[in-house]
């Protein structure tokens, strides 16, 4: 069984005047068809508007599809009596870490979700341990949220959701709004636990050097599912990208900018270190009398 | 000015009073408060200030700490210290031109003072050794009778944890969309109460505005993570009576008959 | 000469227990015309000390010398220093109030003392600039873009015709498209208008490719102040700061290392393209 089953999911906004008129009506997802391997790391990238963000909330029953259907492990979001298991299963962090933190102790909003499923409290201890322990912010156990970085809310939203023992995570845009020291904390925190607990991923981006990490990118554009592939697949089609007004890695644009000057390098090159095993062979023995500070 | 509140303010420390039960620290301040009103006899200022300062000694919060939370009061503690001691009638003591001071509107005084004083410290002593959570969860369950008729106890606590935790957030929005619209030229300073008033409107639009984007974040967020309501509900930490709760109510208790006797005595 | 601070130092709540220095003894100058980037970890004092600059705080010690003047001295007119030190604060889109995009532009000149068609004159160049077309004119500034939002605010401080802008992180939580047309828009501003320039960034590879100095803020001290490719080139140190270096010159370290001999300078993708085929192309020739 699929993680998320994503079939034919059309999703609209309707804008109505004072008189309840329709005023505008946008198309935020067209014939969307997409699914998600349980266990699987998958990266979406897309500009605002694009319709990435709807998809999102339409993987918890938070919106629900216009048309088509959207499955969680099976189960059909439409369903009222499994909506509330559809969110147990597929947990989601969102944007703004002030927003989404409810309690006003870091241990007592990372027991909120447990509580509200009803669990023991011995049992929801033991998980709000285990989850501060696997997101790195154990020490913060007794802190107020307000006393906290950006990053660090970020991951105590994220050990509220792994405190309920989620199959899959959907992160939308979750690093948008922190330093990049915060970035690369909540980046980590989320790739440890797809791979040590095996919980599928779906992280929603705006930053390529994010979805290198990736199983797996969907690119979105105009509600629709245009790019697919590994991210070496997807990157090595920097001209379509740059059309979809999305940037690339900066080694990845610099290999391509050099391989159309005739230098024999692969499309898709990711990182900086990648780029350097290339270049090293290609450039060795040369240059010694060349450079300004040599 | 906003950050010297300290109600509502947790001091986060160990201690035998930290550990109480939220419901047993809420009726022994009921009960505590209630002593303050029963007497009047020197006696009765002396068993609650030897009881009040054990208490704050227990709770390990800094004295400090604790006065500083009287800021806020010194005016009306000024107030009503100045009416009772010039208005009293009785025994006068001396007189500047028209002001005379007597003996009665000096002990009414003196005593007047005390009793707020001590009211905001027994007051503060709860909210400083109990979390917000734990104190909403205290009148949850401590008011949990009235849902039979009616009153949303549950939704009214939520409210009120919710709105603890976004104080500081919108405090901090406010002075920051201040400083940006003085940084466009806005003036909320000077001219008169049209003019002030007028000039709060690029404050306050932005700031509602951002509150219900913050409310409607919250909601939806609450809802991704299966709230529906208190309705099967459970607690990481529920309320539990333990054996220092119920020694702490027959201390209060004792406590409050004593006081209440005091009237007995003639001073 | 336009923007110069000498011994700036701000401690919060001092005197109390929790007493916190946020800046320390800070001396710079920017000269007109210039474009800095302004970095820092959260927390080093970057909002702080931009703060100063339009005198919306004062300093606990040191002083603020615009055009030769002490800001802080008394009389002089910290209102009309605000329309000449513009600051765009982090998310400006959340301080717009008006009923439409033009009225809210013109709330700027209009606390100045602009008359109507000034003020609208000033608002319609402004937004122009930072490329809001017409038809959003009289919309509401609540219906349009994320992107197009945070637009209309740098143009509610534009209208205001500063000589120095000064913006805090004007890209935060923006799409790549919606980064790129802002910061060509400053870009376009300094160029153009001539008008000085102080960006707030967290990303290196911005400040690379815009900024002529750079300043960099650690634990509320200076560190360094000078040509971003001087800056980079102390990356090791940047680190212990919890800073990088733009990634370029990591790759430029990386050949070094290697033996090649590529400028260590070089920051951007542009600049290393075209050492890396100097280098090739020139030993080709030998």
């Amino acid at each position: 069984m699929k993680m998320i089953e994503a079939s034919h999911v059309f999703y609209e906004y309707v804008q109505r005047d004072e008189n309840d008129n329709i005023e505008e009506v946008s198309m935020a997802l067209k014939d969307l068809n997409l699914s998600v391997d349980k266990g699987s790391f998958v990266c979406i990238l897309g500009h605002n508007g694009s319709g990435k963000s709807t998809f999102a909330k339409l993987l918890n029953g938070l919106q629900l599809p216009k048309e088509g259907t959207v499955l969680i492990s099976g189960m059909d979001t439409r369903e009222d009596s499994s909506l509330l298991a559809i969110r147990k299963s597929c947990g989601m962090v969102f944007q703004n870490p002030d927003n989404q933190i409810i309690a006003n102790v870091v241990e007592e909003d990372v027991a909120f979700g447990p509580e509200n499923l009803g669990l023991q409290s011995d049992e929801i201890v033991r998980r709000v341990d285990e989850a501060l322990e696997k997101v790195g912010m154990s020490a913060f156990r007794m802190k107020s949220p307000n006393m906290l970085s950006g990053g660090q809310k970020q991951r105590v939203a994220i050990a509220g959701v792994v405190a309920m023992k989620p199959e899959c995570i959907v992160l939308d845009e979750p690093t948008a709004m922190l330093d990049p020291s915060g970035r690369r904390d909540v980046i980590r925190t989320v790739r440890e636990l797809n791979k040590k607990e095996g919980i599928t991923i779906v992280h929603i981006t705006h930053y390529m050097e994010e979805a290198v990490y990736a199983d797996r990118i969907v690119v979105m554009d105009d509600g629709k599912a245009v790019m697919d592939g590994t991210p070496r697949e997807i990157f090595s089609r920097v001209e379509e990208l740059r059309e979809l007004s999305l940037s690339v890695p900066q080694a990845t644009e610099l290999a391509h900018e050099l391989r159309k000057e005739g230098l024999p390098l692969p499309e898709g090159i990711l990182t900086m270190e990648e780029l350097l095993q290339y270049l090293v062979p290609l450039m060795k023995n040369k240059g010694t009398g060349g450079g300004k500070n040599a | 000015m906003l950050r010297d509140i300290t109600i509502g303010q947790y001091y986060p420390v160990s201690s035998p009073l930290h550990r109480l039960d939220p419901r047993t620290k809420l009726a022994g301040t009921m009960l505590y408060l209630l002593s303050l009103f029963m007497t009047d006899r020197l006696t009765g200022y002396l068993i609650a200030t030897v009881f009040l300062f054990t208490v704050i000694r227990l709770s390990r919060v800094p004295f400090r700490f604790m006065v500083k939370g009287l800021k806020a009061i010194i005016l009306l503690l000024a107030l009503s210290v100045s009416f009772n001691m010039f208005l009293t009638p009785g025994r006068e003591l001396f007189r500047l031109g028209f002001i005379s001071i007597t003996y009665e509107g000096l002990f009414t005084a003196a005593f007047m003072a005390i009793r707020l004083v001590y009211l905001v410290l027994g007051s503060s002593i709860m909210t400083l050794t109990t979390t917000p959570n734990a104190l909403t969860d205290g009148l949850e369950k401590s008011l949990g009778f009235m849902k039979r008729f009616g009153v949303p106890v549950h939704e009214i606590a939520m409210m009120m944890s919710i709105a603890l935790r976004f104080i500081p957030i919108l405090v901090e929005e406010t002075d920051k969309i201040m400083k940006a619209q003085t940084a466009r030229g806005a003036d909320f300073e000077s001219g008169g109460l049209i003019k002030k008033a007028r000039a709060m409107v690029p404050l306050l639009v932005p700031l509602f505005i951002s509150a219900f984007r913050r409310a409607l974040d919250l909601s939806m967020a609450m809802e991704a993570r299966c709230y529906h309501g208190g309705e099967g509900r459970t607690k990481m930490k529920p309320l539990r009576y333990g054996k220092n709760d119920r020694i702490a109510y027959v201390i209060v208790i004792i406590y409050f008959i004593v006081m209440g006797s005091t009237n007995l005595l003639p001073f | 000469m336009s923007l110069k601070a000498e011994h700036l130092t701000h401690i919060y709540q001092k005197g109390t227990a929790m007493e916190s220095c946020a800046l320390s003894d800070i001396s710079f100058e920017i000269e007109d015309g210039s474009f800095v980037g302004l970095i820092g970890h959260t927390g080093s004092g970057k909002s702080t000390l931009i703060q100063h600059l339009n005198g919306l705080i004062r300093p606990t010690e040191g002083t603020i010398y615009y055009e030769g003047e002490d800001i802080f001295s008394e009389g002089y007119d910290l209102r009309s220093l605000r329309a000449k030190v513009g600051l765009v604060f982090q998310y400006p889109e959340y301080q717009l109030f008006e009923q439409d995009v033009l009225t809210d532009v013109k709330f700027g000149p209009k606390n100045m003392g602009a008359s109507e068609e000034e003020a609208e004159k000033r608002a319609v160049e402004a937004l122009k600039l930072v490329g809001v077309s017409e038809e959003l004119f009289k919309r509401s500034p609540f219906e349009i873009s994320g992107g197009q939002k945070r637009r209309v605010a740098i143009a509610g401080v534009l209208s205001m015709e500063p000589r120095v802008l000064i913006l805090d992180e004007p890209t935060a939580g923006l799409d790549p498209r919606g980064r790129d047309e802002i910061l060509d828009s400053i870009d376009r501003l300094h160029r153009e208008r001539g008008i000085t320039i102080i960006l707030v960034s967290h990303s290196m590879e911005d400040v690379a490719r815009y900024a002529d100095k750079l300043m960099v803020l650690d634990k509320s001290r200076l560190k360094f102040f000078d040509e971003p490719k001087k800056v980079f080139s102390h990356y090791r140190e940047l680190e212990r700061m919890g800073l990088s270096a733009p990634q370029i010159t990591y790759l430029a370290a990386g050949l070094r290392k290697e033996g090649i001999m590529v400028d260590e300078e070089i920051s951007t993708v542009g600049e290393a393209k075209a050492e890396i085929l100097r280098i090739i192309n020139e030993t080709d020739k030998a």
